[in-house]
Parts: C-alpha cells; structure tokens; sequence
C-alpha cells in the first residue's frame, strides 16, 4: 500500500507537442530529479520514462500535451511526480498495455515505463486523452 | 433314574478325557526350542535389516543434502540466467540498449525539427535578400539623378563669381566622390551578400542532400540495430524459455528429492515397528520356553500356545506391513533417484541449448557494434546545426553592414542637400541652385525611405535569422547534453552488453559444472542402493516364520479349547452331582456292579445320545458348542502337525499363570478326578 504524501510543490511545466519537447522534458525531469539528490542511474531510469511516455504524446496523441514535474513528501521519503497528460486521441484499456513485454516490444513505452518506475498509473478515455502519472521514491 | 445318567456321563467324559489325554504325543520339548531359535534368528534377521538400512540410509541422506544443496545452486543460476536473459531486471542489458536505441532516435526526429526551421529560415533569408537587392537596386536609381545634380551645380554656378563656383565646385566634387565611394562599397557590400546568398543556397543544397543521406545512413545503421537487437532479445527469450524449461526441470528434481526424503522417513517408522515386534517376539520366545518347561496336558501350555498364537497373528501382521512400507519406500526411492538422474540429464542438455541459443549468434557483439554506431550518426546532425549556426552569424552582420553603409549615404546626401540650400540662398539670383539644392534634398529622402525600407527588411530577416539561430543554438546546446548524455549511455549499454556477454558463458558453465556435479551424485546413488535387495531377500523369510509359528501356536490354541469345553461339561457334572446322587449312585452300583463292568462303549454312546437331552434343567449351564465339541471322533488330534500337541484348559485368552499355580479349571477337573475315584 502507498503511503499517503504529506506535501508536494510544483517544480516545472512544460508544453510536450514535438520531439524536441521530449528531449527538453528528459532533460529537465532528469535535471529535477538531480535536485532531488536521485543517483546517477536512476535518473537514467527517470529520463528514459519521462521519454517514452512523452514520446507516445508526440507521436500518437495527435494534441500537445503538458509534463509536469512535482516534488512529492511523505513521513519518510521524497520523490518526484511526474504527470504527462494530452487531449488527443486516447486509448482503450490502457492497463493492458502495460505488461506486454514480448520480445517483439522490448523497449516499449508504456511496459518500459512502468517497470522504471516505483508507482505508475494510467487513465485514459478514447477521444478525450491520457493521463500518466509516475512517482520515484528516493 | 438321575444317577445312572450322572453315572453315565461321568463314564462317557472320563473316557473322552482318557481317549483325548491320554492318547497324546509324548511331550516334545525340542519342538519348543526349535521355535524360539527361529524367533531369535528372525529377529536378528530383521535388526541386521533394520542395521543394514541405517547405514545406507545415512549414506543416502547425505548424498541427498547434497544434491539438494547443489539442486538449490541450479535453482538460484537458472533464476539469474533467466533475469538475465529475459531482461526483467529494469536495467537489462537488451532493455537498455533498446531504450538508447529510441533516445537516439528522439534525437534525430528533434535535429531534423530543427532542419525544417533551417530550411524555413534560409527560404526566408532568401526571399529577404531577393527583396533587399531589389531595394538596392532602387535606391541606385534614386542616387543616378545625383551626377546629373553635380553637373548642374557645376554649370550654374559657372554664372557666378569665382568663389561661389569654387563652392558649388567643391561641393559637386564631394557629392560625387561620396556617391561613388558610398556606391562602391555598397555594391560591393551588395555582392557579398549576393554571394553569401549563393553560399547559403550552397550550404542549404549541401544540408539537404546531408540531411538525405543521414537520413539514409540513420535508417540502415538503425535498422541493422534494431535487428541485432531484436534478434539478441528473440534470442534471450527463447533462451528464456529454455532456462525456464530447465528451472522447471529442477523443480521437478527439488521434488523427486523431496519424494525420496519422505520415503527415507519410513526408515525411522519402520526400525521403531521393528524394535516392537523384536520386543513381541522376545516375550513369544519367553512363553515358548515356559510351555517347554511346564508339563503337557498343563495350563502354563495352554495359555503359552495361546499367548504365542495370538502375538504371533498381530507380528505376522506387524511384519508383513512393515515389508509392505519398506518395499513401498524402497520403490518410492529408486524411483525418484532415477528421477532425478534423468531430469537432471534433461537439465544439462537445456543449459547447452541456452549457451547454443545466445552465444553461437554472436548477436552480442552486432548490438555492442550498433550501438557505436548510433553514438556516431547522432553526432553528425546535431554538428551540422553547428555548421548552420556559423553561416548566419556573419550573414547577420554583413547585412546590417550594408545597412548602415546605405544610412550613412543618405545622411551624407542630406547633408550636402543642406549645404548645397544655404549656399544657394547666399548667392545672390542663385534660384536655379537653390532648385538643384532642394532637388538634392527630395533625393536624399527618397534614398533615406529606401534606405529605411532595405534596413526593416534586413531587420525582419535579422531578427528571423537570430531567432533560427538563436533555436538553434539553444538546441544545439540541448543535442550536445544529449550527445554526452547518450554517450554515456552507450558507453553503460555497451558495458552491460559486455558484461552480459561474460556472464551468461559462466552462469551457463556454472549450471554446467553443478548438473555434472548433480548427475554423479545422482549416478553414484542409484549404483549404491542395495536395500530393495535387502529387503527382498529378507522379507519371506521373517514373513514365512511368523506365519509358520503363527498356524502352529493357532492349531496348539484351538486343541487346548476342546479340552477346556470337555473340562466344562465335567464341571458341569460335578456341579449337578449331590449326596444323594452318590447314594443311589452307591446303590446303583452295588446291584448292577457286573451289568456296569461289561457295559460296551458302542453301548454308551448309545445311552449319551439317549440321555443329552434328560440333562437337569436346574444347572442352568451352557449346552456345549457343536463346533467345538465334536464328540464321535478325534480328527483334531489325528492330525495335528504340531511338535508338542497339547490339549490343556485355558483360563484366560492372553494371561499367562505364575510358574506353579495351577489353573483354576484344572483345580476342578482335579477335584473330580478325587469324585471319580470314590467310584
């Protein structure tokens, strides 16, 4: 079970509508999450996540889409949120995607993403958008 | 009539007594011996089974501990082959490459975002230029009419005095030497530009045929990556497969090993069943040895042959579980030894396959080369922004050189505009100077709008260009991070790869070293195991004895209880038999002393039949059982096999009497015997 977050703060924002919006997301996810105090590796894993979710808006949402860097507190740790969202075209039952990991899909965002991250939840509706958000937990 | 009855039956079961009793074997005391010896060698037969088992068992467990220790190993390497090949640690090395194979490949996508705002900003730039040249062109021919100007001057003033001609001179000089100074360097400012414009259509030209071609090269390096890589990850995950197959294997081994465990637990039931019926046959053997040394025809006899016969049923079923168990185990372990040997065998088979899956593709070493590869065709694009970037700096500045040149050439007509009205307004009837003065000025701000207009559009096409470059630099800046970043990560990636490359052979020799390891073991079991032999062999024999000494002590019981049902009919005469009984028995028999002294026995039996049923209601006792009681004939005696045949009272079905004492129904019969011997 999660533990609740006592307190978060809104780090950064960023428009995700071209490529270079997602190299300038990871960037700065990573440069966020450096801030933090994350280790090198992780941040790895922090970037290539924030890449393969907004890569997903830019290439299939069809809308721009906004990423949303926080800083999330609990009792006992700290951790970066991360909430990618658009309004494109969304998808049917988004959880099924998220463990298909055949060997044809190595690499694939959503699988990928997933398993970088400590907690990830998606909501989506056809026609209305996705909504990703993921927490690393220091 | 009651005492001859009495009489009757008393003769007719003294003669029972003496046909049954009397006509005995002799006592047989060897027939004891030979039973207790066989006791005594059956259970040393079993302790030395029991024995024998315990050492093989103690052998066998512990080359169990260690198959199960080394099963254990393979569990741990099959599970780490199979993280590693699967790639389901977050960072495998197939994952990784992959996901820098994709980073890449943003980059690219983002560089060639930044392409299509070049070609923009160059289209731009040079539909600016084409507008500025013609901007040039005009204010050339706004500054033409300026040579006509100076001749005028030159020719009206040549009407004046000589220093008025000598002002207008001069300044007509001025003007003509800063038109052509100002128009020289302005064309040649404007031929710069035009062939900047030409390099940059160049540099366009040559970018996107670059752009093509790194396209190209990108798309056949990426491809040929994503194919290594996609074969790499097919072959880890058939491997996978493999490696799954071979932990499932092991499982099955974990249980076999688990199957023969269990079935070494039957060693410990069964010793324990075996010290019980060793105690059981002990006191058997004791009981044997008190009816060897107890007289014949005794209840110590009886009671011992009935002890005997009873235990002996219970062990004969004891044993003959015990052997069901152990045969049961000993089936249960070569079964799951030889289990094991053959999925064991099945186990290193599959660890050579995954070997043969992974390594013999050298699939590695492509992804490790298409990584490299990667690194370098993501540098190419992000240099030639860089390229880009160092055309339009000077571009910017050559074009607000020629501004300023054409600004200063107004300012400078203007001036002399100037000049030239004031000059004229000194003169005295100097209007037609004053006209070319003021003709001077209207040029001049014609040559200021056109200058003006030329240095918005070189401002608009600045500005365009300074934001292109300033784009680009700004994505330059962010390509570079992602170069090193990439760099980086490629460097991990190609780590992993190699790392993996290394570690998959020595996981795979390890799982290779432990199944060998496991299959000796295993080999060395399966040739060890003697006990199903053992205890084939030792299995009838106990078996055989107990029910031999079973069916005897059984047919020494069932004798001893037709001489306890003749007992109780004895007592039961004793019982009906009173003082006046023996008085007209005393009578009886003095008047018919030589009738009763010839009486046959044929006849006797006659007057039984005749008198059974004329039995004194009174005594309440039970009619004997016809089962038990077959008078008539003596078959039971004719054909018992027994070593000592014995038909004694029994007192108790289990209970054993101390030596000496002498069982209650003997007492009675013993008391008749005086009864009878007042006859």
């Amino acid at each position: 079970m999660n533990e609740p977050i006592s307190s978060e703060r809104e780090l950064v924002r960023l428009p995700v509508a071209k490529m270079q919006d997602v190299l300038l997301a990871r960037f700065i996810g990573r440069e966020e999450a450096a801030k933090i105090g994350f280790p090198v590796l992780v941040l790895t894993r922090i970037s290539t996540a924030i890449s393969e979710i907004t890569r997903n808006v830019v290439q299939h949402a069809g809308q721009p889409g906004e990423a949303i860097f926080s800083l999330v507190i609990t009792s006992e740790k700290n951790g970066i949120r991360i909430v990618i969202e658009d309004v494109g075209k969304g998808v049917e039952e988004p959880e099924r995607h998220l463990n298909n990991s055949s060997a044809k899909s190595m690499g694939a965002g959503l699988p990928s993403a997933h398993k970088l991250m400590d907690e990830f939840h998606i909501q989506s509706v056809v026609g209305q958008g996705t909504k990703v958000t993921m927490i690393k937990w220091l | 009539m009651a005492a001859p009855v009495f009489f009757d039956l008393i003769c007719r079961h003294l003669a029972r007594l003496d046909n049954g009793w009397l006509r005995l074997p002799p006592k047989e005391p060897c027939r004891f011996v030979g039973w207790m010896q066989r006791l005594d060698q059956g259970k040393e037969s079993l302790q030395l089974l029991i024995g024998n088992m315990e050492t093989e068992f103690l052998e066998l467990g512990r080359s169990l501990q260690i198959m199960a220790g080394n099963a254990t190993k393979i569990q741990k390497e099959c599970a780490a082959l199979t993280d590693l090949t699967e790639g389901r640690e977050e960072d495998a090395a197939v994952q990784f490459a992959f996901q820098l194979l994709k980073k890449a490949e943003d980059l690219i996508l983002a560089t060639d975002e930044q392409y299509d705002h070049v070609f923009a900003g160059f289209n731009q730039l040079h539909e600016s230029l084409r507008v500025i040249s013609r901007r040039y062109d005009q204010m050339i021919q706004t500054l033409l009419p300026l040579s006509f100007i100076t001749t005028q001057l030159r020719i009206q003033s040549s009407h004046h005095d000589a220093d008025v001609q000598a002002v207008f001179s001069t300044l007509a000089d001025e003007i003509s030497l800063l038109v052509t100074q100002v128009r020289t360097a302005l064309e040649g400012q404007f031929e710069d530009l035009a062939a900047t414009q030409t390099r940059t259509r160049k540099v366009l030209n040559d970018l996107t045929e670059s752009v093509a071609q790194q396209k190209k090269c990108v798309e056949i390096t990426w491809g040929a990556s994503r194919t290594h890589l996609r074969q790499l990850s097919e072959a880890l995950a058939s491997s996978g497969t493999i490696v799954a197959d071979l932990a499932s294997v092991n499982r099955t081994i974990t249980g076999h090993i688990g199957n023969v465990i269990m079935a070494q637990q039957y060693q410990d039931i069964t010793r324990q069943k075996i010290e019980h019926i060793g105690e059981a046959m002990d006191q058997m053997s004791m009981q044997l040895e008190t009816a060897r040394d107890g007289q014949a025809g005794s209840g110590c006899r009886a009671e011992a042959c009935h002890f005997v016969a009873k235990a002996g049923a219970i062990q004969l079923k004891q044993v003959e579980g015990v052997f069901a168990e152990l045969n049961k185990a000993a089936h249960d372990i070569v079964e799951g030894i030889s289990g094991i040997l053959k999925n064991s065998e099945t186990a290193a088979q599959s660890a050579i396959a995954v070997g043969d899956t992974v390594l013999s593709a050298g699939v590695v070493q492509q992804c490790k080369d298409s990584v490299s590869r990667i690194l370098i065709s993501i540098r190419v694009p992000v240099e030639n922004i860089s390229g880009i970037i160092e055309t339009i700096a000077p571009l910017q500045s050559k074009l607000n050189n020629c501004t300023t040149k054409a600004g200063d050439l107004a300012l400078s007509v203007r001036f002399f505009s100037l000049n030239a009205q004031i000059f004229a307004a000194a003169v005295p009837s100097g209007w037609a100077l004053d006209v070319l003065a003021h003709r001077m000025q209207v040029i001049s701000d014609e040559m200021i709008l056109e200058v003006r207009r030329m240095s918005d559009d070189i401002d608009n096409l600045g500005a365009t260009l300074m934001n292109l470059e300033d784009r680009l630099v700004d994505f330059q800046e962010l390509g570079q991070h992602e170069v090193n970043l990439l760099a980086t990560e490629s460097t991990f990636s190609h780590n992993k790869l190699g790392s993996f490359e290394n570690l998959l052979p020595e996981h795979i020799e390890r799982l290779k070293g432990l199944q060998s390891s496991f299959s000796e073991t295993a080999s060395g079991m399966v040739s060890r195991v003697q006990f199903p032999k053992i205890i084939a062999k030792a299995s009838p024999h106990s078996v055989d004895m107990l029910r031999d000494l079973t069916e005897w002590a059984e047919a020494q019981d069932k004798q001893g209880m037709v001489a306890s049902g003749l007992s109780s009919q004895v007592d039961l005469l004793k019982q009906g038999y009173t003082m006046q009984s023996e008085r007209d028995l005393h009578d009886a028999a003095l008047s018919q002393a030589t009738e009763a002294q010839t009486i046959k026995e044929d006849d006797i039996f006659e007057l039984f039949e005749a008198a059974t049923p004329a039995l004194p209601a009174e005594t309440n006792s039970p009619r004997p059982d016809p089962a038990t009681d077959s008078f008539g004939d003596f078959e039971l005696f004719d054909v018992d096999p027994s070593p000592g045949l014995l038909i004694v009272p029994v007192v108790d079905a289990v209970g054993v009497l101390p030596a000496g004492e002498m069982p209650p129904d003997v007492k009675k019969q013993e008391d008749l015997g005086d009864n009878v011997e007042l006859f």
